[in-house]
Order: C-alpha cells, then sequence, then structure tokens
C-alpha cells in the first residue's frame, strides 16, 4: 500500500471516510492532499494524502518539525506551492470551491478576498527604500474593491496598528530599517489583515523572535481573533506556542497527518500518538514536569526513502509487526480526535518497558 | 580553581554610545562549572560570549582565565590558552565553512596545536566523529555542510570545539535553531563532556527551559539590556524570582500546556516588557511595576538574598511567587498611565484595545 | 580529484554552450603547446604566391609573402595564449591577496593598500601599458605580462575586499580564530574558497582581457616584431596594405577571428565555474 507512483487512486485517508461532528463554516477544506516534487519514480512527496478541516473561529495549529511538509502543505492552501512542486492529487476549497476547478483569475480572486499569508521571517519583506505608509498606498491603490476611499483605508490601517499594539503615527512614515525585528512582524501581520482576508494563514509567526516578541505576536494574534473575529491556521515547531495560542492542532510526520484534535487532546489525551507523546516530552521547559525530558531517538526518514509501515516504526517505542507492514489510517473517536497509530487504535498489547 | 574571571567588564561598540553594551559585569566560573547568561535579545549575552572567548576585546575591564589577563598573554601562553577557551555557535548553517570538506574543518586545529600529525590525523578524526555520534566513516570526512542536517552540523561544531580539549566551552544559543526533538540530544551531548572532562561552561540562551534542563546545579545570570538584574543557584531562580524583570520575564514564556498557559494569561506582562531601559537610575525603572523615586536616581546594587541568589533591585520582596498576578502591589501598575519620568521608546505601549462596543464583524 | 572530474563531466554536460567553449579552449591550448612543433613557419619568401586563395595546400590561403596563413596561426597561438595566462596569474594572484587581506584586516592596514589600489584602479590602463611598453622593449612573456597586469589588479582587489568584508564577520571564520588560525589560513583556507567561483571566473577573463591588450601592443607596433603572433600578423597585415585590397581579406580576419573564437569560447567556459567551484552547486 506504499509504493505508489503519482496520480493516486486509492481513496483518501486509506478508504477511511472523513468524521462528521463539527459544525459551522467550513472556510478551508483539505480533502486527500498530495503535493509532490520530481517526476516518476524519483518523485518526493512532501504532502501525502492529508484530509483536515478549518472552521470559522479556528485557531489552527499546523505543527511537525522540519522537514514534515507543513509549510508545503500552507503554501498549497493558497496555490503559492513553489514549483517544481504541484498538487499531483486530491483538492483544496476555500469556501466549498475547489481550487482545481476554478479558472485562474477566479483562483486569484477568491484567494485573495479570503486568505492571506505571512511568510516565515515577513519582517525582511519589506521595501527599504520607501516608507511603510507608502506601501500600504501601494496595496490600498492595486485593490480599490477593498476601500475605494483610501483615507478610509489609511484609518483601518491605523485601527490594525493600535491592535498589534503599535503606534500608528510612528510607523506610518518609518523605513523598515527603523524598526526592530519584532515591530516589522508585528507590522507585516497588519499589513496582511489590511485587505480584510478571512483566513490569516502565517508561517512560523514565532520562530527567530524572542521571548518578549513571541509573547507578543501570540496575545496579538489571539487579539485579532478576538476582535476582528479572524479565523487563523498557523504552522510551527514550537509545541509551547501551540499550547499559548491554538484551539485546534494538526501534527505531520514526514509527509503525512498523523493526529488532529483540539489543543487540550493533543496535550492532555490518554490517546495519543506517539511521536506527538515523544515530542512533547522532548522539550525542557520551566514546567515542573520539564526537568525529565528525553531525546527522540534516530532521526527523520529520507522522503525519498520511506519505511514500509507507519514512518514514525523505526523510532517508535511502541512499535509491532504490523506497524513496520501497514500505514495506520486516521481513525477517529467520538470527539473527532484522529490518531493514525496502530497501537492506539486498536489497543494493541504493548510489551512491558 | 576559577577558570575564569570577568571582572568589571564594561563594553560599548562606540565611544559615543550613551548606553553601554555591557555595563560593569563580574562572573566567575570554576572548573566543571555551568553558568548560564540568559536574557531576550540586545542583553549583551552573546557579546559578553565574544568576549569571554576573546573574540572581541572589551572597552574596559579584565577578563581572566587562570588567573592571567587574557589581554596580556604572548607566544606559548597565548596558544594555550586560545585552546582552553572554544565557542559553539548558534547556527549550524553559518559557522561550518561551505567551501571545506568536514574533515578540512574538523582536522584544521588539531594540525595547528600539534595533536594531531598528518598521518594520525584521519584515526584522531574518526574518533571524534564516534564521540558525537556522527558516522565515523572516511567518507563522512569528505562531505560538505550543505550535505549534512542541521542537528549533524551542530553535532561538527561540538566536535571541533572539543577536539582541542578545552577546559571551557561558551554555548551560544546552541539548541535555538534546531528541531525540538534534536536539542535534549544536543544537550546531552554536552553534557556528557562535561561529566566526561570536567568542562566548565558559560551557557547563552533565551530559553528558560533549555537552562534549566543543562545547568542542573548551576548558576543563571539575568541580563537586561548590558545589566546583570539577578543571578543565582538555576533552580532558586525561576521558582523564586526576586527581580520584576526575572518575574515578568518567566511569566513571559510560552509554556508546552494549554491549561497552565491558560491559568496564566495576563495581558500586562508583555507591555510592561517592551520599551526602552532607563538611562539614569535602575535600568527597568522605566517599566517596574514597583518603581519608586529611588530607582530613577540610584542605580541598585545587587544585593544578597541568601542562598547565594542576588538581585539588582531595592525592593527584592515585592516580587509575587509566580502564583499571583504581577498587577498587584505597586503605585504604577494601571494600564495606559503615563509617568513623567516615562521616556518614548521604540515602541511605547499604547493599550488601545477597542472594547466590546467596537467588536468588528468581518463583512 | 576524481570526484571532482566526476563532477565536472556532469555540470559540462548539462550546459552545451559552455561545454563547446570549454572544447574550443581546450583545442587552443593544445595548438599552442604542440603547434610550434608539428609545423614551422618559413621565412622564405615568394612573392609570386602572395594572397592566394584557400586550397587544400593552404587552407586560410597566403599572406603578402606568399606563407601560408594556418601555419602561423597555429605557430602564433603560443605566444599569445603564454602572455596571457601568466599576465591573468598575476592579475589574480595580487588581486586577491590584496584585496582579501585588506578587507579582512581592516584598519590602517585596509586603508592603505585601498589607497594604493585606487591609485592603480584610476590610471588608464591601456596608456599606461602603451608607455612602459614602449620604453621597456621586451620580448620576454613574463615582463610583457606584468606589464600588461600593471593595473588590472586593482579592479580585482576592490571586489573581493568587499567580499572579504562580509566574510570576515561569518561565524567559521570566528570557529577558525577561535582555533588559533594564522593569518595566511584564514585568507587562504578560510576566504578564499569563499571567493572560488568569482576568482575563477575573473581569471579566465584576465586572460581574454590580457589577450586583448596585448594583441593592441603587437598591432600598434610597440612591443617587438620579432617571432610570429596574431597581433603582429594583423600588424603585417595592415602595413603591408592588406586594408585596400580585397584579395588580402583573409590575411586580415583570420588572425582576428582566431582572437574573437577563443575570447568567446573563454565567455561561453565561464558559465559552468559557478557551479564548478562552488561546493553546495557541484556536490550533491
Amino acid at each position: 500500500m506504499t509504493a505508489v507512483g503519482d496520480g493516486l487512486d486509492r481513496p483518501s485517508n486509506n478508504g477511511v471516510a472523513p468524521p462528521q461532528g463539527r459544525a459551522g463554516v467550513k472556510l478551508v477544506e483539505v480533502d486527500g492532499l498530495t503535493v509532490s516534487f520530481g517526476e516518476g519514480s524519483g518523485s518526493v512527496r512532501a504532502v501525502e494524502d492529508v484530509s483536515l478541516s478549518v472552521y470559522e473561529g479556528d485557531i489552527y495549529a499546523l505543527v511537525g518539525e522540519s522537514g514534515c511538509g507543513k509549510s508545503t502543505l500552507a503554501y498549497s492552501l493558497l496555490d503559492i506551492v513553489p514549483p517544481p512542486g504541484r498538487i499531483s492529487a486530491g483538492d483544496v476549497r476555500v469556501r466549498g470551491q475547489s481550487l482545481k476547478s476554478l479558472p485562474r483569475k477566479e483562483l486569484r480572486r477568491l484567494l485573495g478576498a479570503e486568505i492571506a499569508i505571512v511568510f516565515q521571517a515577513a519582517m525582511n519583506a519589506f521595501n527599504p527604500v520607501i516608507t511603510i505608509g507608502e506601501q500600504v498606498e501601494h496595496i490600498l491603490k492595486a485593490h480599490p474593491e477593498v476601500f475605494p476611499d483610501r483615507q478610509e483605508g489609511r484609518a483601518y490601517f491605523e485601527h490594525l496598528l493600535e491592535l498589534v499594539s503599535l503606534p500608528p503615527e510612528r510607523i506610518w512614515d518609518s523605513f523598515e530599517s527603523q524598526l526592530s525585528g519584532g515591530m516589522k512582524q508585528r507590522v507585516a501581520i497588519a499589513v496582511t489583515l489590511l485587505l480584510k482576508p478571512s483566513v490569516l494563514v502565517l508561517d512560523e509567526p514565532t520562530t527567530a523572535l524572542d521571548v518578549l516578541n513571541q509573547r507578543l505576536v501570540i496575545d496579538i494574534l489571539r487579539d485579532l481573533h478576538e476582535t476582528l473575529g479572524i479565523t487563523i491556521l498557523f504552522v510551527t515547531h514550537d509545541l509551547a506556542v501551540v499550547a499559548e495560542l491554538a484551539t485546534r492542532v494538526a501534527v505531520m510526520y514526514a509527509g503525512r497527518l498523523v493526529e488532529a484534535g483540539t489543543v487540550r487532546e493533543i496535550f492532555k489525551s490518554e490517546r495519543r500518538h506517539p511521536y506527538v507523546e515523544a515530542l512533547i516530552n522532548a522539550i525542557p521547559s520551566i514546567l515542573d514536569r520539564g526537568l525529565t525530558v528525553h531525546p527522540i531517538g534516530g532521526q527523520v526518514p529520507n522522503l525519498a526513502e520511506l519505511p514500509v509501515g507507519c514512518r514514525f516504526a523505526p523510532r517508535c517505542p511502541h512499535a509491532q509487526e504490523i506497524c513496520r507492514r501497514i500505514e495506520p489510517p486516521l481513525l477517529a473517536d467520538d470527539e473527532d480526535h484522529l490518531v493514525a497509530c496502530h497501537v492506539v487504535n486498536h489497543q494493541l498489547e504493548v510489551p512491558a518497558r | 580553581m576559577t577558570l575564569l574571571e570577568v571582572d568589571q567588564v564594561t563594553h560599548r561598540y562606540d565611544a559615543g554610545s550613551p548606553r553601554p553594551v555591557l555595563r560593569n559585569i563580574e562572573l566567575s566560573v570554576g572548573a566543571d562549572e555551568v553558568v548560564a547568561l540568559v536574557g531576550e535579545s540586545g542583553c549583551g549575552k552573546t557579546t559578553l560570549g565574544k568576549i569571554v572567548s576573546g573574540l572581541v576585546e572589551p572597552s574596559n575591564g579584565t577578563i581572566r582565565f587562570e588567573g592571567a589577563d587574557i589581554a596580556s598573554l604572548r607566544g606559548k601562553k597565548r596558544r594555550s590558552w586560545r585552546r582552553s577557551v572554544q565557542m559553539v555557535h548558534q547556527d549550524p548553517y553559518s559557522s561550518l565553512n561551505p567551501g571545506l570538506t568536514i574533515g578540512t574543518a574538523l582536522g584544521a586545529g588539531l594540525l595547528r596545536h600539534g595533536l594531531a600529525t598528518r598521518r594520525t590525523l584521519d584515526t584522531e578524526l574518526l574518533a571524534i566523529l564516534r564521540q558525537v555520534g556522527l558516522d565515523a566513516t572516511p567518507d563522512f570526512l569528505r562531505r560538505y555542510p550543505h550535505q549534512l542536517s542541521g542537528g549533524q552540523r551542530q553535532r561538527v561544531a561540538i566536535a571541533r570545539a572539543i577536539s582541542l580539549q578545552p577546559e571551557l566551552i561558551v554555548a551560544d544559543e546552541v539548541t535555538s535553531m534546531l528541531d525540538v526533538s534534536m536539542r535534549v540530544a544536543i544537550l546531552d551531548l554536552l553534557l556528557k563532556f562535561r561529566r566526561e572532562r570536567q568542562l566548565g561552561f558559560v551557557f547563552i540562551s533565551h530559553d528558560f527551559g533549555v537552562v534549566r534542563y543543562f545547568t542542573q546545579g548551576g548558576r543563571i545570570l539575568v541580563m537586561f539590556y548590558g545589566v546583570v538584574v539577578e543571578q543565582g543557584p538555576t533552580e532558586q531562580v525561576i521558582g523564586d524570582p526576586r527581580h520584576p524583570y526575572t518575574y515578568l520575564l518567566l511569566k513571559a514564556i510560552p509554556v508546552p500546556d494549554p491549561d497552565l498557559a491558560w491559568e496564566r494569561r495576563d495581558v500586562e506582562v508583555a507591555e510592561r516588557l517592551q520599551g526602552e531601559p532607563s538611562l539614569r537610575g535602575c535600568i527597568f525603572s522605566n517599566r517596574c511595576p514597583f518603581a519608586e523615586e529611588r530607582c530613577r536616581d540610584h542605580v541598585p546594587p545587587l544585593v544578597d538574598l541568601g542562598n547565594g541568589q542576588q538581585a539588582a533591585c531595592f525592593f527584592p520582596d515585592r516580587v509575587r511567587s509566580l502564583d499571583e498576578p504581577v498587577t498587584q502591589g505597586g503605585p504604577h501598575d494601571a494600564p495606559g498611565v503615563r509617568t513623567a519620568a516615562d521616556e518614548d521608546g521604540d515602541c511605547a505601549t499604547r493599550s488601545v484595545r477597542p472594547g466590546p462596543a467596537s467588536r468588528h464583524v468581518q463583512g | 580529484m576524481s570526484r571532482f572530474l566526476k563532477d565536472f563531466w556532469r555540470i559540462a554536460r548539462s550546459d552545451r554552450g559552455a561545454m563547446v567553449g570549454g572544447l574550443i579552449v581546450a583545442i587552443y591550448v593544445v595548438v599552442a603547446i604542440i603547434g610550434p612543433w608539428v609545423v614551422h613557419v618559413s621565412n622564405v619568401q615568394n612573392p609570386a604566391d602572395a594572397y592566394l586563395g584557400p586550397s587544400w595546400h593552404h587552407l586560410l590561403g597566403t599572406d603578402s609573402f606568399g606563407n601560408d596563413i594556418l601555419t602561423q596561426l597555429i605557430v602564433g597561438t603560443r605566444p599569445i595564449m603564454e602572455v596571457g595566462v601568466f599576465a591573468a596569474i598575476m592579475t589574480v594572484f595580487v588581486g586577491v591577496v590584496i584585496g582579501l587581506t585588506s578587507g579582512y584586516l581592516g584598519g590602517w592596514a585596509d586603508s592603505v593598500l585601498m589607497r594604493i589600489t585606487d591609485v592603480f584602479l584610476t590610471i588608464p590602463g591601456l596608456p599606461l601599458i602603451l608607455v612602459i611598453a614602449a620604453v621597456i622593449r621586451t620580448s620576454s612573456p613574463v615582463i610583457l605580462a606584468a606589464i600588461l597586469s600593471v593595473t588590472a589588479w586593482s579592479g580585482l582587489a576592490r571586489a573581493v575586499r568587499s567580499q572579504a568584508l562580509s566574510l570576515r564577520s561569518s561565524d567559521f571564520v570566528e570557529a577558525a580564530q577561535l582555533q588559533g588560525m594564522s593569518l595566511t589560513n584564514v585568507v587562504g583556507r578560510q576566504l578564499l574558497p569563499n571567493v572560488g567561483p568569482y576568482v575563477a571566473i575573473n581569471f579566465l577573463l584576465a586572460i581574454t582581457g590580457a589577450i586583448y591588450a596585448e594583441v593592441a601592443l603587437f598591432l600598434l607596433g610597440i612591443a617587438p616584431i620579432s617571432g610570429t603572433n596574431w597581433g603582429i600578423m594583423i600588424n603585417l597585415a595592415v602595413n603591408q596594405g592588406a586594408l585596400y585590397t580585397s584579395k588580402s581579406m583573409l590575411y586580415l580576419f583570420a588572425p582576428m577571428a582566431a582572437i574573437v573564437i577563443l575570447q568567446v569560447s573563454f565567455v561561453f567556459f565561464t558559465r559552468i565555474l559557478d557551479s564548478l567551484f562552488n561546493p553546495r552547486l557541484r556536490v550533491q
């Protein structure tokens, strides 16, 4: 079931129907998505058969370590996967509209209105030779449909600056070199919100920031969620930020989704994927249990040479025979908590450690 | 025996700047002792690390290694010191020369200090690779840095540092650019060498959790814009901070537990920590919830609080324990209140947060 | 070494233009080395055979003295390339050493070296070369090469210096300092590989520049007219009135074509130098 070429024709999620149960407006739906790089037998799937849904009002965290495919997945929501990557199977639907089926222009319009992204190290995305205000003016000018009256646009931007805890009159006339990294990150968030997207995607918003700025970004995102009612999807490897900010979490490992659920389920549930458990136990922190940490042995598998069966099995302390032969499907419990693990889902007997 | 002494070091990037990067730093590290430097970016901990390792000469003050002023060392004594103090950098992607193979990068120092000859070099290198948990094969030595993962590169950087058999290692944010699951492995590696070789460490980090794990009984220095505001045994400082800055910083740290995160939530914390440090008096007086006149006029010295803990504050007992919210007890703790001494920092915090009445609804 | 060759082959195959360029350059080099042993230029003048068109006997025809043009081209390759390569070696060596050392050391050493460099940078190169060559009449290729590189190194020094400036604060340079490496090691082992592609490209371009300057010297009659090389051929062609008759076209253009083809081939070949000298691009 594992050695497949491009254009998968097996059903999504290994044949298991996606769970029902969550209510509200489904803003973004990822359905059996596979993103491949390369051709033919040499192709590598950075994202393989991932399905998840982001509902209005979620603060959704996409978690994993480098190379797990989380950033690629986030980019595919906006159809900006850098070539030679491409969506080779599955689909992304934004407000019910499939990205595959829309003509280019419609696609751009839909994505531009609904989803906006703040890239990693967005602080580096500013033009150094013009002021922040001038850059915002350019954006307003390019999108007259959002703010036909540019004064109104500026006023809204200044309001957003206040929401991200920055003094508006100072920022408008500043050059990017006059602002600190943390400030620029916040300005980037304000700029992204200017065109009133429904979903704000952030790629590693707190990485490369120190404690203070991390705290600011977390607080600001929470505030924006409460005040503007915006839905947030953020990509990160930092579980502490996830615990502080997220309402729902999806964990990826080597291109696959291994667990998805509420933030409390991810951290506290007994029914957890061994990788997630190991990851949480590998974080030194100031909490009481922060001293008894254990590294995860082994290494993340090379996407071009994946093991047969469960991708985490070589490093998993609970691995059984079946784990080394069949990839575990994502199965849900009553609360929509999805876990892809044979041992957890079938309560296989675990040998005493 | 004291391995390292930092004696009244003050450092300015250029002679004219009003605020020094480091101000009157005093520090001593014994053999087999771990001292951690903690603080936000800009607090001077990295600069202090570079001064301690001899890469930068301080504007004022002395660094003494095994009793000798390192600025005055020459010839053989200097070479010996150079071997004894090593550093591991933060960024594994820039600390290895991209144009050199791993073998060349590791071997250069060994040859230079006569720890290996051309003939014994390969064997030595393989032994070192084995010690840091990398493939001890000639093929690995021929690889270039870009062919290795971040974790592997950091191991090579550590191998390079310990290959000269140093006595003191300065570890500058060695885990912050690594994946979460890699961090403990690297810390364990360093701890292994610490045990086996009785190494002293100056451990620089902004992550209290990592510091706590690594120091394990060592000391921690909390720095704020070039000033040591608190120091003491790690568990002591983290469990019972006595300087308001330490307290706020600990409160601001995100913790990997959603329930605890919810309990600790306090919107004032981030605001309190923003803004320029004061040029007069206590460096934290601009943002301190307990600041009084005395704090703005006089620089508080580090006072002994017992148990080896010291805090540079006139009112170390005002700091509550971590269980209580920070906005109680001081006269200047109301949000948004401007006092005469408030400087307009690069980030004046106007907490103009729209209330429920002005809630925007997505159209 | 074998790994380098394997990588080289793989890179060359991916860029046809560069491969063709490299091949042509290689042919020139072979001709330069063995040419004079294989063919000889005769000093016998046969006015009756002057300006013959191309034929099997004379593939490129004859010159005004009735001597075969192709033979002269072949024999004339070595002097030109010799001087070009020597000049490039000197230019690059001086430029890189001064540039890297100056950029790395900073301070007064940097100021002094850069002031000197600036002087050489602003002196017009070709006129100076002409003057010096006119005064020091030499047929030694080494001295001629030295004259040609008298100002050429300065531009390279400036460019390499700015690269050294940005490299010197790198962590890996700090690491080398921590290991107690000497200045020569830092400049030669740490910094140099990082400017490798740039230096390699400039080396080839320096050869082309030197060849142009050299040919100019011969063309203008400033360098001594002895022996055979392309510059001399052009000089003789012009002096023998080749500009006034169309029969002598080949005599005039053959050496020019030889020069141009070589230069263009060099430039094409530089396209893969970046991949070749940058380990990140070369080794996969």
